[in-house]
């Protein structure tokens, strides 16, 4: 029977990798914590009571009183359970990942937009990587970063781009010719082209977009529970691991708490931002 | 030929759309409202409003009217795609109403045919298991369905393509096919909503003459929607005039032409051309009123032509006869003269001055 | 609010407790027949050697989707093989189908059902809604209390995760058929039953094709994660690995992983388009 271990070979250069890059890899920890550490300060400083207050009414403010009563009783829920914290600790690391990847994402698509052949090349890696199961993102995460959050928000900052990147380059492929022969016959700058005339005809289609992401990173910030990310993922495992059934349901309906949450705020975004067209 | 039989009756029927459609109806009834007025007071939409329709054995009746006019509407209240507010549709003597879900199904496949705008082909079956399809419905075997089917598309002229799908065939082919369905299933009644309109001008030409044929050559009674008044007027025996809802005006197509109900009616036949649609007893004037013009030709020496001929025929008259009027006959006896004036004038269609000259 | 969290959880427990006690024959049976289902379909796939596998499964994908896919299709699992982890790789595979098998053998006729009665449709939205919202391994939970660890318990939480996405696309293929074919259906005199069959289920496949496609690939996410709670397979080969930090043989199960996902999913989708 032949042997084939491309796993033997590998492991060798991932041990490398690691010695190696070590610093690399230690900096690249070293500021994510920062980062998470900051918006969870910031989200755990405050009593819940606040945080819920300012929630609300940015949600009435942004979309109306169903909106705010929605986030009342998700983010409510999320404390009468007792899972503040992990719920804080999930949001905090979704936020985290949805910033990242759209920054990455945006540029990308914008230029895969522009560049036909760029389209071609990334279309089947974002395939593959649309196809593949999220948690097998986790394992050469876990492999580097060892277990913890910051291999979570890698995993899931990756897992999260595909879907930005398809709808960005979908968006700014649809803006209409015709507008954009505008902005060159009056002579603008290309920065004021984008972001004057394109960024604005793609943004519905780009809020899609975002709107997958959050909803992609969300699932993939609980499954990281798995690998020890803490937050609402890992009050399930621990359910799981101790047959804790209370506490694992308890963490599974927070968790579709905050994700109907997000998901309505972020279509309340989409829905303003085709605003004008809405009433037709 | 034309008998006297009545396979389509439509009595007083009316449709509303909308949730308060009741109410609606109650307030037109009491109250006489208009489309709009229904529209704004119930949220409702008036489709057909007091529509009354009758359709005779190997007759081609037209319906024509714009967008909105409600044929659309009235053509399916006739095999009861849409049920009636108001009125009743009887088809062969029997009120639709009446009939139960198995008897309507069965008035469908076997008495109406119908014939759609899109065609509606199925994209996962030949041309030829398409034109079965309404045998394969009611049950009939394989073999004795596919001959039928076969018998109606080479009527049509498809019987080359029938192994084909329909994706493979243009437009025009694709509507042949749809109306050779409605004719294997060998009802007495066509409805055809709109047929020919997603065609090209030519194509629709070919087919609205070969339609014609076909059905006169069958004995079929058809009910031919259509928003071009010049199609209407080639096809139909007799023509009915939507708007909002209203039948405006119902005749044949000379009728129609001669004596316009409205504005709106004069404004659409404004440009049809009369000379084959204005018949010399509509233009001619009594044997009397000729004499009193003045001395002239004797009768006997004028041209003749029946009360039938149309415009086109009579001019041919007086000019290859050289002369200034024509006489029209019925049999032996002369009923009346027509003068190259009144010939004019009926050139241009104007039924008032005729009347005065 | 510490008497709201302790109620819950006491409920859910007493909840269990009261089911596994009364109802213990029903999941007893429940377990057997799931475990049944599995040991079979995992000893046809044990039964030839693997080439013979990696072959047939070779020309399915020449079949399907051309010489490439077919050629690269076989040299995957024969890597499997290679890699020492042939049998879970089997084994994964007989989770897989037999979770779809019983999750579409339910939620196809549901999906119909949904399709053609709208008031059923719109009570199963919300349910779909929740399970899919929820992490799929929360349903280990039940599982393993009524169950216990092993294949049976992966199965069923494959089966809840794996039907959403069959019984939404079945509704919606047969809900969406364009009007001028049901206007056809009517004018020609259909039946209800000649409606369904002749003109809304030949419009609703591509649809249907799409469910069970999505339904695959949701169970064999869900399979794998099950490796957790001891049902074999590379599931468990990897979850074992992460937590040994065996950097080489996680790599090696995952390379097995990605091969079967392309398999599953490629062919399925080449299996809804030529339709």
């Amino acid at each position: 029977m032949m042997q084939f271990n491309p796993g033997a070979v590998l492991a060798p250069a991932v041990d490398w990798l690691n010695a190696n890059f070590h610093g690399f890899f230690a900096q690249v920890t070293l500021v994510i914590e920062a980062l998470l550490g900051a918006i969870e300060a910031a989200l755990m400083t405050l009593p819940p009571f606040a945080v819920i207050a300012i929630v609300v009414i940015a949600a009435f403010a942004a979309a109306g009183l169903r909106l705010a009563i929605l986030a009342a009783c998700c983010l409510g829920f999320c404390w009468l359970t007792e899972l503040w914290q992990a719920s804080m600790q999930t949001i905090a690391l979704m936020l985290v990942a949805v910033i990242v990847a759209v920054a990455v994402a945006v540029p990308l698509g914008i230029l895969a937009a522009r560049r036909p052949a760029i389209e071609a090349t990334l279309r089947p890696i974002l395939d593959v990587m649309q196809t593949v199961p999220p948690w097998v993102y986790l394992i050469p995460a876990v492999m580097i970063f060892s277990l913890g959050r910051v291999p979570a928000i890698i995993a899931t900052i990756v897992y999260g781009i595909p879907p930005m990147l398809r709808l960005t380059t979908l968006a700014f492929r649809g803006v209409p010719h015709d507008l954009r022969e505008l902005g060159q016959a009056i002579g603008a700058r290309p920065r004021t082209i984008l972001w004057k005339i394109e960024f604005p005809a793609a943004k519905p289609t780009m809020l899609v977009g975002l709107n997958q992401c959050i909803l992609l990173s969300l699932a993939m910030v609980v499954l990281a529970g798995l690998v020890g990310a803490g937050g609402l993922g890992a009050e399930v495992t621990r359910g799981l691991t101790r047959m804790e059934m209370g506490l694992g349901l308890r963490a599974g309906l927070a968790i579709v708490a905050v994700a109907i949450l997000v998901d309505r705020l972020s279509r309340s975004a989409l829905d303003r931002g085709r605003g004008p067209h809405k009433s037709a | 030929m034309e008998s006297n039989e009545i396979l389509i009756d439509c009595q007083s029927v009316w449709k509303v759309f909308g949730d308060r459609s009741v109410d609606a109806l109650r307030s037109i009834a009491d109250r006489g409202l208009s489309k709009r007025e229904v529209l704004q007071q119930f949220n409702c939409v008036i489709g057909v409003s007091d529509a009354s329709l009758q359709v005779r054995r190997g007759e081609i009746f037209c319906i024509m009217g714009l967008s909105g006019s409600g044929k659309s509407t009235l053509i399916r209240l006739l095999n009861r795609l849409i049920t009636p507010s108001l009125g009743k549709v009887l088809v062969k003597g029997r009120d639709l109403a009446t009939l139960d879900a198995r008897a309507l199904r069965e008035t469908r496949a076997r008495h109406i045919g119908m014939v759609f705008q899109s065609v509606a082909l199925l994209p996962q079956r030949t041309v030829l298991e398409n034109a079965a399809f309404g045998l394969e419905v009611q049950g009939i075997p394989r073999d004795e369905r596919n001959r039928a089917a076969e018998a109606a598309l080479a009527k049509v002229g498809l019987s080359d393509w029938k192994e084909r799908y329909p994706r493979e065939l243009s437009g025009g082919m694709q509507q042949r096919v749809g109306l050779a369905r409605a004719l294997t299933a060998d009802p007495e009644i066509i409805l055809m909503d709109e047929p020919f309109s997603a065609l090209d001008p030519l194509i629709r030409r070919q087919l609205q003459d070969e339609f014609r044929q076909l059905t006169k050559e069958l004995g079929k009674s058809a009910v031919f929607i259509t928003h071009d008044l010049d199609e209407a007027i080639r096809i139909g025996d007799r023509i009915a005039i939507m708007k909002d809802g209203v039948i405006i005006q119902e005749g044949t197509a000379e009728q129609i032409v001669m004596n316009p109900a409205d504005q709106y009616v004069a404004d659409f036949v404004a440009g049809i051309s009369r000379l084959h649609l204005i018949k010399a007893h509509s233009v001619m004037m009594p044997v009397d009123g000729w004499h009193r013009t003045g001395p002239a030709q004797p009768l006997d020496s004028l041209p003749r032509c029946s009360s039938e001929a149309d415009i086109d025929e009579l001019i041919g008259k007086i000019i290859g006869a050289g002369s200034d009027a024509v006489a029209i006959a019925d049999g032996d006896s002369i009923v009346g003269v027509v003068t190259t004036r009144r010939l004019l004038l009926g050139v241009r269609g104007e039924p008032e001055t005729l009347a005065a000259a | 609010m510490e008497s709201f969290v302790t109620a819950f959880d006491t409920t859910v427990d007493d909840a269990l407790f009261w089911l596994s006690d009364h109802a213990a024959f029903v999941f007893d049976g429940i377990r057997a027949l799931l475990e049944g289902l599995y040991d079979g379909i995992l000893w046809l796939l044990m039964l030839p050697p693997f080439w013979v596998v990696a072959v047939i499964s070779g020309l399915i994908g020449w079949r399907v989707l051309g010489t490439g896919f077919g050629v690269v299709g076989a040299l995957g699992l024969i890597a499997c093989a290679a890699m020492g982890l042939w049998p879970e790789t089997m084994s994964t595979l007989a989770l897989v189908v037999a979770a779809t098998a019983i999750a579409l053998a339910v939620g196809l006729p549901l999906g119909v059902l949904a399709g053609l009665i709208p008031r059923l449709d719109g009570a199963l939205t919300p349910a779909l809604d929740l399970i899919q919202t929820l992490p799929p391994y929360i349903y280990l939970l039940p599982a393993i209390a009524l169950m216990g660890y092993g294949p049976a318990t992966a199965l069923i939480a494959t089966v809840i995760v794996a039907m959403p996405p069959a019984i939404r696309l079945t509704s919606l293929g047969i809900r969406q058929t364009r009007t001028e074919f049901l206007e056809l259906g009517d004018a020609v005199g259909a039946s209800r039953a000649q409606m369904f069959f002749k003109i809304r289920l030949p419009f609703a496949v591509p649809s249907i094709m799409a469910g069970i496609n999505q339904s695959l690939m949701m169970a064999f996410g869900m399979v794998v994660i099950a490796g957790i709670v001891g049902s074999g397979g590379l599931g468990e080969t990897i979850y074992s690995a992460i937590r040994t930090l065996d950097i080489a043989t996680s790599i090696n199960a995952s390379i097995a992983i990605v091969v079967l996902t392309m398999l599953l999913d490629r062919m399925t989708q080449a299996a809804a388009r030529t339709k």
